[in-house]
């Protein structure tokens, strides 16, 4: 029974076994409110990572995800500052979601009508979009926000950080779609073989623009979230978050061949990095070992969840 | 296969019309190449900016060059080659590196166009000025300015950019000596965040997990204290006090505000306008200075509304 | 052979080429002299060198985000030990066997560990890099040592040495994967593992070598760029493997592994250093950069994958 069960859960063991590491070299990692803490950390990062398992399981891949986030943020920006009313502030919302499906059906359309791997189409957008922020932007920055939509950043409702009620939807909804829908079925087909996947009528291209959307959404909600927290907007916000993202996926498991992959799989890679990176900042890990703690914890991390997974 | 045939026409003409085009132009005004570090942080757009303006009033050309990943060293020399190939009158550079910028600085001297640094320093080669600040005396002259603030006593936390940068390395020197100066103060922890805002309020979050009493936080650039206020202000914490350094125009808007205690002034937009003005004179034939001065001193409520009055109409 | 079918023959990504230097010539008036071509052959060197190892283990069905690390520490480990009064020869022979050991150590974990290339690499990245961080305390070495200097900017009549080498590589490289069974196992093992497996390919030993290659390469880049700029700074290398994954791809490399060719990838990385260089000569505002070499990139492929048809 080991057999099976411990394959599944290898990654949360690595995880747990880095908390268990983390709570005897310092006693604050084990608090309440330094839990609440990391796990509101890494729900933006979960929100990111599940959306490019999206474009991994269906052979691609999204490098896009932090420039999308900046453009649909400053775009929507001025929407939502305290001075609007609060029908203004729901249309921003509104647009920024929509930009951000836009864009990521535009990287969708090129890989399908193009026939390009999403690695240069969506290189292509990261430029792309980056350059179109900064160029909206002018170097300032916006700020000042509604409330009312701070709240999505910084609120507690029940006392639950609500991007951490975000995300957990967020995630749930994915796995539903994965697991129990048409669509779910196409995306592992894609990954899977694609052959096959064509011959048992499964409509290809619309998965694919379908998945490279999703992708741009949760960028896009995720950079919500993001200037809620911050109260601005501004124009680099989210360069580190293509590298976070695909490094969550893939510490998740997720394959870059396609087909293998799960959203709660990649939460707990989300929660691997964020949980390190909290970690060196409470034992005060001088900076210039960062980098070095950093490369190292991850392939340590993913040897203990390999060498688990292939006790059976 | 006719379409390839057109293709080629169509490279030929492009490689002789421009040139008859060029032939025929109005004699061109100067040209000056300004370099700055990253292409994203704010500070480097009011920078170029504030060149932009100066060049415009002087009628001359300014081409900015930064790169996109943000302190590429080997892409700042790409700009700097790219530049003398472009013939530019001048160069005005802020170096990522006094040290690895000195081969490219060489190269222009070779190419016997002018070099201004500014911002920050080049460590070789034939410079013509430099215009700015010094980040270690401005930093040291800050921490004291801070520490005086809660009575040389208590708790600091300094949160630093790029532990590999000059500038990091110079204003981490300053605050450390003035805080080593101060027996009855304790630094808790240095973490890095790279200059950024939300990096910034990341580790801040992070800190105060395990801080329970800090005192003064000294973020290494404002942008970094704008990202601590804000993990500070939303973990409810009263009674920390906290500087930024650069003088940017949501800083002095947040000392206004009473939110930031103080920063200091590099006064970015004369670190762009100083420079233009000085190749400007060199083009002219006139002696410039070896030093040009600017900023440098401590903003906090007293002088904050005249400098954001000064940067605003620089900005727009 | 006939005009029409000759020009047909000419793969795709020439005439990208063609149609950057067209667009950057009516930008700037300067972009196509003989000097700044040599510029341009100069500044490409150090990314062609790189793409060698990119294309490498992107070959191998692989990835490989070590490179720009150990492009960082090649040049911090040389520095550091001409510093300290190693002669030249030496201090790059020893940073080459670090960079071999890095690579070595990625070749094998990736395996024997059977964790993805991608994490591996990932994780040496960050190790190296901090590595490198480490040794130097954070701070700037000079590496100016004047024999050194030729490697970087040295020229052989008036070609810049670099250059040189980054061809003389793709050569070397070019013949191996064509030429010998070795190349001919790479692709093998690329296309298919499992069938490389059964055919009696040594798998595992064959990845180890790819990826201790790929170190070599990237270290020798790093004493090339340390030269370049008569310095080893922490974060100098920072961000090349991916620009060598992008020249890779470019160049027509299948990231599914197993086809491509490497002077395709030459060609990536020099259309790449043209679009560079042809911006800056246009003296085009950053942002605007950035958006340019999205739209060129996708533009440029979109044009290959439309000629093909």
């Amino acid at each position: 029974m080991l057999g099976t069960i411990l394959p599944r859960i290898s990654r949360l063991i690595a995880l747990v076994i880095l908390c268990g590491v983390l709570s005897f070299l310092t006693p604050t990692f084990l608090t309440a409110s330094n839990l609440i803490n990391v796990l509101r950390q890494a729900s933006l990062l979960s929100i990111i990572a599940v959306g490019m398992t999206m474009t991994m399981l269906i052979k691609g891949i999204d490098l896009s995800v932090g420039s999308i986030l900046a453009l649909t943020t400053c775009l929507a920006a001025k929407l939502l500052v305290a001075q609007n009313s609060f029908g203004e502030l729901l249309l921003g919302i509104l647009v920024a979601l929509a930009l951000g499906g836009v864009l990521g059906a535009l990287n969708g359309l090129a890989v399908t009508a193009l026939k390009l791997h999403g690695f240069l189409v969506t290189f292509g957008m990261m430029q792309v979009a980056r350059g179109l922020a900064y160029l909206y932007m002018h170097g300032s920055v916006i700020g000042g926000f509604r409330p009312e939509f701070t709240f999505l950043g910084a609120g507690r409702p029940l006392g639950i950080p609500t991007p951490i009620i975000v995300a957990a939807v967020v995630v749930l909804l994915t796995h539903g779609l994965l697991t129990n829908t048409t669509f779910g079925r196409s995306v592992y087909g894609i990954g899977a073989n694609d052959s096959a996947a064509r011959y048992s009528g499964l409509n290809l291209p619309r998965t694919t623009i379908l998945g490279y959307t999703f992708s741009g959404l949760t960028a896009a909600l995720a950079g919500l979230l993001y200037i809620a927290r911050l109260d601005t907007a501004e124009a680099q916000i989210g360069e580190a978050f293509n590298l976070q993202a695909i490094g969550a996926a893939a510490i998740g498991g997720t394959s870059f061949d396609g087909g293998v992959g799960s959203a709660w799989e990649t939460v707990i890679g989300a929660l691997i990095m964020t949980v390190l990176a909290n970690g060196m900042n409470l034992l005060n890990i001088s900076s210039l070992w960062q980098t070095f703690v950093t490369g190292a914890a991850i392939v340590v991390a993913v040897i203990i969840d390999r060498w688990i997974a292939t006790r059976s | 296969m006719k379409r390839f045939a057109w293709l080629w026409l169509v490279f030929a003409l492009g490689l002789i019309l421009p040139g008859l085009a060029v032939a025929g132009q109005a004699p061109k005004t100067y040209t000056f190449a300004v370099l700055v570090k990253d292409s994203t942080t704010p500070f480097w757009r009011y920078l170029i900016s504030g060149a932009k303006k100066e060049a415009k009033a002087l009628g001359v050309e300014v081409i900015e060059y930064a790169p996109l990943q943000q302190q590429n060293l080997e892409e700042q020399m790409r700009h700097v080659e790219d530049a003398i190939q472009k013939k530019v009158d001048a160069i005005i550079i802020a170096p990522i590196n006094p040290t690895a910028i000195i081969p490219a600085i060489e190269k222009a001297n070779a190419a016997k166009i002018p070099v201004l640094t500014t911002n920050s320093k080049a460590g070789g080669g034939k410079i013509a000025t430099f215009v700015g600040v010094e980040n270690y005396e401005g930093a040291k002259k800050l921490g004291e300015y801070m520490l005086k603030k809660i009575n040389r006593k208590g708790n600091v936390i300094i949160v630093e950019g790029n532990p590999a940068g000059q500038t990091n390395q110079d204003r981490v020197k300053g605050f450390r000596e003035a805080i080593a100066a101060a027996p009855e103060v304790k630094l808790l922890a240095q973490q890095p965040a790279m200059f950024r805002r939300d990096q910034a309020m990341t580790v801040m979050e992070n800190l105060l997990q395990t801080h329970p009493k800090v005192d003064l936080v000294i973020a290494l650039n404002d942008e970094m204290a704008l990202g601590s206020l804000k993990a500070l202000e939303q973990a409810g914490r009263k009674g920390v006090i906290v500087s930024g350094f650069d003088g940017a125009i949501e800083g002095l808007e947040a000392i206004l505000a009473g939110r930031l205690t103080a920063s200091l002034n590099q006064d970015p937009f004369g670190q762009g306008s100083l420079p233009v003005r000085a190749a400007m004179d060199l083009m002219k034939g006139k002696k410039i200075e070896e030093n040009i001065p600017t900023g440098g001193e401590i903003i906090d409520t007293s002088n904050a509304q005249q400098l954001l009055n000064l940067f605003k109409e620089a900005a727009k | 052979m006939r005009i029409p079918a000759l020009l047909g023959k000419v793969p795709g990504s020439i005439y990208a080429v063609l149609v950057l230097l067209l667009l950057f010539r009516v930008g700037s008036a300067q972009f196509l002299s003989v000097s700044n071509f040599l510029n341009v052959l100069q500044q490409s060197s150090i990314l062609a060198i790189v793409s060698i190892g990119s294309f490498l283990a992107i070959l191998s069905h692989g990835i490989d985000l070590s490179l720009g690390a150990i492009v960082t520490l090649a040049g911090m480990v040389s520095a550091l030990l001409m510093v300290q009064g190693y002669d030249v020869v030496p201090a790059c022979l020893i940073a080459l066997a670090v960079s071999v050991a890095a690579g070595a150590v990625n070749g094998l974990l990736i395996a024997y560990s059977r964790v993805d290339p991608f994490i591996v690499t990932l994780g040496a990245m960050g190790t190296c890099e901090g590595l490198a961080l480490v040794l130097a305390h954070g701070a700037t070495i000079p590496a100016t040592n004047a024999t050194f200097k030729v490697l970087g900017g040295g020229s052989l009549l008036f070609v810049p040495l670099s250059a040189l080498i980054a061809l003389a590589s793709y050569g070397l490289f070019g013949f191996l994967l064509k030429g010998t069974a070795l190349g001919t196992h790479v692709y093998a093992l690329g296309g298919n593992e499992e069938a490389a497996l059964l055919s009696g390919i040594q798998v595992r030993p064959l990845k180890i070598l790819v990826y201790a290659v790929n170190g070599l390469l990237a270290g020798f880049a790093g004493l090339v760029l340390a030269s370049r700029l008569g310095a080893a700074n922490p974060s100098q290398g920072i961000g090349i493997e991916f620009d060598g994954i992008a020249a890779a791809v470019v160049g027509g490399t299948s990231l599914a592994g197993g086809r491509g060719k490497v002077w395709g990838t030459f060609m990536g990385a020099v259309i790449i250093a043209i679009l560079r260089n042809g911006l800056n000569m246009a003296g085009l505002p950053m942002a605007l950069q950035m958006v340019i070499v999205g739209l060129i990139m996708v533009g440029v492929l979109t044009l290959d994958t439309l000629r093909r048809k």
